[in-house]
């Protein structure tokens, strides 16, 4: 979810880690069955900060004219993995993962963290607004326009 | 209310995001695996029972009174002394205190009319 909110792995993974240490400092204490909840409450959080840095960030690329950072690395590391985890059986369905990110990525970050909690983590709508700070109503507006975008944008596979 | 076409496109769409998690490179799995036990590690240490430094001093406070209450007890005089039986004929007299401040003087007249 991390990853596919920031584009980034290693950000993504910082979110995490950030996520879990937080619960383990505040709410270690509560319940074990509140710590899924609690721990997709702060990894959102996490995510939404994230993103409002990373939108100033882009703002000083576009001033300083410093464009895809990450698109000008070391070459061996941008050898492409061989390792192929989808057999030529499920290029399809690996096909329509690929597709879902990709839309998932042009969603605002609002209706993206709507669709994954209530879809992938299967949250209901109160748990969600929980999770995103907001009202029942906003994830239900967030989560119906994330399925129409969705649904156009995966229309060929499913 | 979902439609069934929302339902199956919903399902799908989980379907394929545990598939993608399942398959998730190894070295991201290493990584999320340290950043568990990382967190986990950091949760033992706070468990960890630490030593507070009010109870040292505490008990340093309380040894501290118990010594000072018992050397008032033992060495310092709760009451008076008990008068003498010299003060005893001091404390009856019907005499007031001043003709006892002035016995001296009372003396040195008498042995002085004894003279003359």
């Amino acid at each position: 979810m991390a990853r596919t909110a920031t584009g980034d792995n290693d950000d993504a993974l910082d979110l995490v880690q950030d996520a879990m240490l937080q619960l383990v400092k505040h709410y270690s204490a509560r319940p074990a069955a509140e710590w899924g909840p609690l721990f997709h409450r702060i990894l959102q959080s996490r995510i939404r900060d994230w993103y409002r840095r990373e939108q100033v960030r882009n703002r000083f690329r576009v001033w300083f004219g410093r464009r895809d950072e990450h698109g000008s690395g070391d070459a061996v590391e941008q050898q492409p993995d061989h390792h192929n985890p989808w057999p030529d059986a499920n290029m399809v369905s690996h096909q329509a993962m690929v597709a879902l990110e990709a839309g998932l990525r042009k969603l605002p970050l609002r209706q993206q963290q709507a669709f994954m909690l209530r879809v992938w983590e299967g949250m209901d709508v109160a748990q969600t607004a929980h999770a995103m700070r907001c009202s029942e109503g906003s994830v239900k507006t967030h989560y119906f326009r994330a399925l129409r975008r969705l649904r156009g944008l995966l229309e060929d596979y499913w | 209310m979902p439609s069934d076409n929302d339902q199956a496109f919903t399902k799908a769409a989980k379907r394929s995001l545990d598939q993608a998690a399942d398959n998730l490179d190894a070295d991201t799995v290493a990584r999320l695996h340290a950043a568990r036990k990382r967190a986990i590690a950091a949760h033992r240490q706070r468990r960890k029972p630490r030593i507070n430094v009010w109870v040292p001093t505490g008990a340093l406070a309380a040894g501290l009174a118990v010594v000072v209450a018992t050397f008032m007890w033992f060495v310092v005089p709760t009451s008076l002394p008990p008068a003498g039986i010299e003060d005893l004929e001091l404390l009856v007299a019907h005499e007031g205190i001043e003709f006892y401040a002035d016995l001296d003087f009372y003396d040195w007249l008498a042995t002085q009319n004894d003279a003359g």
